[in-house]
């Protein structure tokens, strides 16, 4: 009785003094010496470390010199594979492409990225790798890179509210409804510019819609648990023929294989559109709002909030959420690569995330209004080329979402915050060099024939089965196999496809 | 070793030449040297198009893999597609845009003002310098059915407007007409510069003998600079293959894929964009190599039919 109340005892004291011994084996930055960094990523302007207050307040504050390589979002895949290639990996980069990261990773030229958190304690860090969805992004349990979230950036639809009062038209709610309301705008085209209706850019844009025809986003289940590709869902065909339907009636952009996403905005905010999908987030809704406005100060901007509902349900085809994740040479000493690290889950904590929106001196890039940050959006805009930093956007682009103000835009993330209404492809992050080679075969095959079914080129009805044929040829079932391994090694659980 | 007749009766080495002439070779030096490096140096990579190729290795520490590269290339969906339309446009620009700067240079040279001629010189080869990326988007505007100038003329005439860039009739046309207004006052200088070497006493004497300005063209102007016509008609042909990447690529959409893709940006695509530089190497290479085999082909032809050649 004796020897059980004092074994009970000690492993009360062992429990009670664990913590603080488990807080001591972490080990602690060192900063006492200076470190040279080179940052490589893509960006929307130049970013100078010597001239930049927030480069400049982050090389003080954790004794590093930067030197930051920039190139824009077309180029940057290209010039890493040049750097990678060449033996001259940056110490902390962006990757785009999950064949870069399945070769860097296969080939040990990544940070183990898990096992320095783990030692020094980068609580900041670990939080995004225990973020929803973020385990998919581990390669068998291990991070090689940090996961950058894209915050609540998704398709939404925009449109002409002004012009829906003008005509009598009420807010659309189901599919229908848009398309009654695209036949009146096209009709009565009431800025006199020559309405096109709905506008965007390519097929892609308009599939931010297709889960309301699928109920699920690009890969869906079946009932005996078999990958579906939506293209070849007899639902998924409904929604080209919808899409048809729309081109054929010139409701629909008769240019969205043209249009580039700057020319849908110019349409929409010069009164060539009356809706527009396209990614809705405070940067765009702000940019689309700032152009409707300087071309006529009595517009005004709406977006479909909730989403419309469709033959399956209402749903916004959302995506993993992750996108350009920062990743890190493992060619470097261990002290160096805590000292990136350290800088990383800096910018993640909350007082990084402020920074990387609001600078650190009051007066620049902020006021306080009723007690509350406000950003300068002019001197922010111009100095930053957007809402949030450069090193802002290196660690999680979804910071900006912070800065959600309009009631629109704050509507839609609430709207998107209950998974319900999101249809998500997780399968973004899949990787396989196998199957990039079929994938690359099929996409061809299916880009020739989609395209073809919503210009009318072909019809899709009596068409339709030589698209599944074509894309058997060109190895989708073989490509599915592949998939299905991903989707069972990650635990991934795919939109059940309507019978 | 050249022991030179007369003269100072020194012998006159390979050295001794090069000495004598080193500013001509300073001169030459750094194109030699930019070759060396960008077009020979690289020749040894091209051993990527028959390996399993990861950015990540020395490409000497790539396993062999034989022809398989190459099977993939062919047995693509798109690469026979590709190769077509590269062919047929090529074509066309043969027919359409070889002539173009011959004629605008003869015209050119016909012009008595010198003030004029310059000025118009000058507009007629400023397109070169812009950017394809530029050009697309100009041509974009002036092409869209929602109030473009080429549409806004026809709905003017009662005619429907049309989608030019997704027509696929009109697709290719747009690809050859815009080369010929964009190259055409630049290939012109070449054969203005052959043009101006021809002894104008020639043009005198043949007035003399009553020849007219057409007779004159033809068997003066013409023959003068028949050697210069051979010779880019030659490497005219041995690009035939090459695709004008920068303009396809600006231009292209997936509504005019089946006839507006080339070699060049299927490789792109397919290739390229998905990291599969092996795949992208061995359908550079087979283009090169076709490529080759055409200059050699045109070249030898050209040299049966009396001219001179290339090489």
């Amino acid at each position: 009785m004796k020897k059980s109340f004092c074994m009970l005892l000690v492993a009360l004291l062992l429990l009670a003094f664990a913590p603080a011994s488990l807080a001591e084996e972490t080990a602690t930055v060192d900063m006492t010496e200076p470190v040279e960094i080179e940052i490589m990523a893509y960006f929307v302007m130049d970013v100078d470390p010597d001239t930049d207050p927030v480069m400049q307040y982050l090389e003080e504050k954790f004794n590093v010199d930067f030197t930051i390589t920039l190139t824009n979002i077309d180029n940057y895949a290209d010039t890493l594979n040049m750097r990678v290639a060449s033996g001259d990996m940056p110490d902390w980069f962006r990757i785009t492409d999950q064949s870069v990261y399945g070769v860097l990773q296969e080939d040990g030229l990544l940070l183990n990225v898990s096992e320095l958190v783990d030692k020094y304690g980068f609580e900041n860090i670990q939080a995004a790798f225990d973020a929803p969805n973020a385990s998919i992004l581990a390669t068998d349990g291990v991070f090689y890179r940090v996961p950058d979230t894209i915050g609540k950036l998704c398709r939404c639809i925009y449109f002409r509210a002004d012009w829906l009062e003008e005509l009598g038209i009420e807010t659309p709610t189901t599919y229908d409804e848009m398309v009654d309301a695209l036949r009146q705008i096209v009709e009565a085209d009431p800025d006199g510019n020559g309405t096109t209706g709905l506008t965007c850019y390519g097929l892609w844009c308009l599939e931010g819609i297709a889960p309301s025809w699928t109920g699920y986003n690009t890969w869906g289940q079946d009932a005996d648990g078999n990958l579906v590709y939506w293209y070849e869902d007899d639902n998924y065909k409904d929604f080209l023929a919808w899409v048809n339907m729309l081109y054929e009636e010139k409701l629909l952009d008769n240019e969205l294989f043209v249009n580039s996403y700057e020319t849908c905005m110019e349409k929409l905010n010069t009164g060539r559109a009356g809706f527009y999908m396209m990614n809705l987030n405070t940067t765009w809704w702000s940019n689309n709002a700032t152009m409707l406005a300087n071309y006529d100060p009595e517009a005004r901007l709406g977006v479909t909030v909730p989403m419309l509902e469709g033959p399956a349900g209402a749903y916004a085809a959302t995506d993993i959420g992750y996108y350009a994740d920062s990743a890190f040479s493992a060619d470097m000493d261990e002290a160096k690569a805590a000292r990136i690290l350290a800088i990383m889950d800096y910018l993640l904590s909350d007082e990084g995330r402020e920074l990387t929106l609001y600078g650190y001196e009051e007066g620049k890039y902020y006021e306080v209004v009723d007690g509350k940050k406000v950003q300068k959006e002019d001197v922010v805009n111009l100095e930053w080329g957007q809402a949030l930093h450069f090193m802002g956007e290196l660690a999680d682009f979804g910071t900006s979402d912070m800065l959600a103000s309009a009631p629109e835009v704050v509507e839609w993330y609430a709207y998107l915050d209950d998974p319900a209404n999101c249809a998500p492809n997780l399968t973004g992050y899949f990787y396989n060099e196998d199957a990039t080679a079929i994938w690359a075969e099929v996409t061809e095959v299916a880009t020739r024939y989609t395209t073809a079914f919503v210009t009318g080129e072909m019809d899709i009805e009596t068409q339709w089965q030589e698209f599944q044929d074509a894309m058997n040829a060109a190895g989708l079932q073989e490509y599915k196999a592949l998939l299905k391994e991903y989707v069972d090694a990650q635990g991934i659980e795919l939109g059940s496809v309507l019978s | 070793m050249v022991r030179q007749a007369g003269g100072q009766g020194k012998l006159r080495t390979f050295g001794g030449q090069v000495w004598k002439a080193r500013r001509w070779y300073a001169f030459v030096l750094p194109g030699i040297v930019f070759y060396l490096i960008f077009r020979y140096v690289p020749l040894y990579y091209l051993q990527i198009a028959f390996k399993d190729f990861r950015i990540t290795r020395p490409v000497e520490q790539a396993d062999f893999a034989g022809l398989k590269y190459f099977m993939e290339v062919f047995n693509s969906v798109s690469f026979r597609e590709a190769l077509r339309n590269t062919l047929i446009i090529n074509a066309m620009k043969l027919v359409i845009c070889f002539p173009a700067p011959i004629l605008l240079a003869v015209l050119l040279n016909e012009l008595r003002s010198q003030r004029y001629k310059r000025t118009v010189q000058t507009i007629l080869y400023l397109p070169h310098f812009i950017s394809w990326v530029v050009i697309s988007s100009i041509l974009f505007n002036f092409t869209s059915i929602y109030g473009g100038l080429f549409n806004t003329i026809r709905e003017a005439m009662g005619l429907e407007p049309i989608m030019f860039l997704g027509e696929k009739s009109m697709f290719r046309w747009i690809l050859v007409l815009s080369d010929l207004w964009k190259e055409s006052g630049y290939g012109a200088i070449i054969y203005l510069s052959a043009l101006t070497s021809i002894d104008p006493q020639l043009y005198e004497a043949a007035a003399i003998d009553g020849a007219g300005r057409l007779r004159q063209f033809w068997h003066i102007s013409l023959s003068g600079i028949k050697s210069t016509i051979v010779v880019m008609l030659i490497l005219r042909i041995g690009s035939m293959m090459a695709g004008n990447f920068d303009q396809v690529q600006s231009l292209l959409n997936d509504q005019v894929l089946s006839v507006g893709d080339v070699l060049d940006t299927f490789v792109y695509r397919v290739g390229v964009s998905n990291s599969r530089f092996s795949f992208a190497s061995a359908a550079g290479l087979f283009n090169s190599a076709v490529g080759a085999v055409l200059l050699l082909a045109s070249d030898r032809l050209a040299k049966r039919l009396g001219e001179r050649g290339l090489f």
